[in-house]
């Protein structure tokens, strides 16, 4: 409980700031806090462990389809709010505590995405940049059902899963040029969740709420902002959780306007 | 009960000469083969002598992966990359042209397989997986059990009818998941059991019982209750006799039959309740009369509030489902099929009957002493007892992997994952199989459920 209420006040914070700040905004100038408007695109394939003793592996695969309202409250230091849409996919878990064992094979779980990001400047030498990051996002996913197969009765599985996901880190950036800022980033990078399967077979009914957590808390990125015309910069990043038994990966692209 | 007791003596005595002269004959060749089949094969007798992994559970070699090249890289370009990968070992699989790679002592199969697979020349590399047989218990007489596994063998010794394949009750598949635990009492409540059987002897938790002669050593005078039991829970995978549907799960005996097969309520009655008190998860009921009474009803619903699930034969004489298989709130009342996963005709239909199983030409244990001395103490018996037996046997294996579930959960588990094998006369349940045969690998693997939604708002 005291974990969810933490997590609820930072997401009301960070999703409440520029709102907060709006006087501030309005009553200061353009020329040094701007508004982005962003949008993401990321993939991640991670390994999560669960089952009743926390020992079972599969992986969790999930798009992100992000819309990113950025405020910059001073040079390097921002933040956003996070806003959209998953598909998050978690085939292979099993579901063994219900009457009837379940195995997952229903492919991407649609569902809203939402959080936050900051990032806030540290040190600046040179051409070098080094910030700290954090970001959080909490997937809800719609509730699907499914038919429970080859049974002499008719049989439903009822799904609802969630995730949440808190990554934060240093990232060291550097100015090549005006247009390009290639970055390196490590972060400690945990997500949780649970998967509620419900079970209705004439007579049976049985819930099983499953937690999840990931694997490993890790990852390396690498990754790039390119300006391409003024005001308008593409990211893209790569990163990599390298603990794992098969390495997980991420892989976000983006794009930024600014007002 | 009276048919199937006078069908196993006609069967046993008729089988016996048979069947001893018959395994004499090929017993000789039969343990040649296995010794050949030891001999040729280590692989598969090392997987029967240990259990197999699950599903889930993956392993490979760790010191050789399997890489294929780009059909486009020339041989000395392929020799080149093994040189700089230090790889002096190595074997081409014909026609596919798969390189099985042995890994270099300074590296490990992880390293190979990332390197490898970052080449350019590779089109692919991985592990050498290992591939597991399916669960199939090296008991000798296994190949008679067609009710767990029915490949359309012979069901019996030469001249006897063959199997259709597939008529069985998925037993092979099952027991990739579980062969039950040896907490997971079950009680057989009958004429007791042969203590000294040598494919029970192992299995039985104490003397048990005996509600007919008031002590506490249930030993069976009359045959039914070890043939009972043998289907249910035989030693298993010890290179001896049959198979129990619940392998690794411990058998209680409770002597409520007589000599000739017969018993008051009252002592069946004190038998499941004993029986119950004793923590035991199933109690198997391979018996019945013609005639309710409460008190009989008030012992298996007892039985059923303490989560203790009762398997209850349906009856052998074509007539009404017997008590307490009639008790339809606290019984599986069972029904019989054969070998090719027909309704066999002295099976007694009625609206109480939950499933059926096997329950024809069923080959189990018989007590040591029924045959004369030199005779193997397996024989062959027909009745819906038989069916119940292993009815019992799957709701033990239910009860070993969730020990949580409710005596009624685990009644509609073996109830909805039945096969309604006489779905193109009788669709849905019916009086003669209610929901149909029983299913060990749908009550007991999981299901896999795939993304087909159901539309709530079709009609």
């Amino acid at each position: 409980m005291a974990k969810k209420r933490f997590l609820s006040a930072i997401i009301v914070f960070l999703m409440a700031w520029p709102l907060l700040s709006a006087d501030q905004f309005f009553k200061g100038g353009f020329s040094t806090q701007q508004i982005k408007l962003g949008i993401e695109a990321e993939f991640f394939d991670r390994m999560i462990i669960w089952g009743e003793e926390q020992n079972e592996t599969s992986s969790l695969q999930s798009f992100l389809f992000l819309f990113k309202p950025s405020y910059k409250l001073m040079e390097g230091t921002s933040i956003s709010a996070v806003m959209g849409y998953s598909l998050s996919n978690f085939n292979d878990m099993i579901f063994k505590e219900l009457p009837f064992s379940l195995k997952l094979n229903t492919g991407n779980i649609d569902g809203l995405a939402f959080g936050g990001e900051a990032v806030i400047q540290i040190l600046k030498f040179s051409d070098f940049t080094l910030s700290a990051r954090g970001q959080f996002i909490y997937y809800l996913g719609f509730t699907e059902q499914w038919e429970i197969p080859d049974l002499a009765v008719e049989g439903t599985a009822i799904g609802n899963p969630n995730w949440a996901r808190l990554k934060a880190g240093p990232k060291i950036s550097f100015n090549v040029s005006e247009y390009l800022r290639p970055y390196l980033a490590a972060n400690y990078d945990i997500l949780w969740g649970k998967f509620k399967m419900d079970e209705q077979i004439e007579d049976i009914a049985k819930e099983q709420e499953m937690k999840i957590e990931a694997k490993s808390n890790l990852n390396f990125s690498v990754g790039t902002l390119y300006e391409i015309i003024d005001r308008l910069d593409l990211k893209a990043e790569l990163s990599l959780l390298p603990l794992e038994e098969q390495i997980g990966l991420s892989i976000v692209i983006g794009a930024n306007y600014s007002f | 009960m009276k048919k199937t007791k006078l069908l196993s003596v006609v069967s046993l005595i008729l089988s016996l000469v048979l069947l001893d002269s018959y395994i004499s004959a090929f017993q000789g060749k039969q343990r040649k083969s296995i010794s050949d089949f030891q001999e040729n094969l280590r692989l598969s007798q090392t997987i029967n002598q240990k259990s197999p992994p699950s599903q889930s559970k993956i392993s490979y070699s760790n010191d050789h992966i399997l890489v294929k090249f780009k059909s486009s890289i020339p041989d000395e370009y392929i020799k080149a990359t093994m040189s700089s990968f230090q790889i002096n070992e190595y074997k081409v699989i014909p026609r596919i042209n798969v390189f099985k790679i042995n890994v270099p002592e300074n590296s490990s199969v992880q390293d190979m397989l990332y390197l490898m697979k970052q080449h350019q020349y590779v089109e692919y590399a991985e592990p050498d997986y290992v591939a597991y047989a399916m669960v199939t218990p090296n008991d000798n007489l296994f190949s008679y059990q067609y009710a767990l596994y029915n490949s359309g063998q012979y069901i019996g010794p030469p001249g006897s009818p063959q199997g259709q394949s597939s008529a069985d009750i998925k037993a092979t598949l099952a027991w990739e998941e579980t062969k039950g635990t040896v907490d997971t009492l079950i009680a057989i409540v009958d004429t007791g059991i042969d203590l000294l059987h040598p494919d029970l002897q192992s299995k039985i938790e104490s003397g048990g019982r005996d509600f007919v002669n008031s002590d506490f050593e249930a030993i069976d005078d009359e045959g039914h209750g070890t043939f009972v039991a043998g289907i249910i829970a035989a030693e298993t995978n010890n290179n001896e006799g049959i198979a129990g549907v619940a392998w690794n799960c411990n058998l209680l005996p409770v002597k409520v039959l007589d000599d000739i097969g017969e018993g008051y309520y009252s002592w069946i009655i004190e038998g499941i309740i004993w029986a119950v008190d004793e923590d035991v998860a199933v109690v198997n009921l391979s018996l019945g009369g013609a005639v309710p009474a409460y008190s009989l009803e008030n012992a298996v619903q007892y039985a059923h509030q303490n989560d203790v699930v009762v398997a209850a034969a349906g009856g052998n004489d074509g007539g009404s489902v017997v008590y307490p298989a009639a008790y339809d709130n606290y019984c599986l009342a069972v029904s019989a099929t054969d070998y090719n996963d027909l309704r066999v005709s002295w099976s007694n239909p009625g609206p109480e009957i939950d499933v059926a199983a096997p329950g024809e030409y069923i080959i189990s244990t018989v007590p040591t002493w029924y045959f004369p001395p030199g005779s193997v103490p397996y024989g062959f018996a027909s009745g819906t007892s038989f069916s119940t037996a292993h009815v019992s046997g799957l709701a033990a294996l239910i009860l070993s992997l969730k020990p949580w579930m409710t005596a009624d959960e685990v009644m509609d588990v073996i109830r909805y994952s039945a096969d309604d094998v006489n779905e193109n006369i009788h669709p849905g349940k019916d009086d003669f199989i209610g929901y149909g045969r029983i299913n060990m690998e749908k009550a007991l693997v999981p299901i896999i459920i795939e993304k087909k939604e159901i539309n709530e708002t079709s009609e």
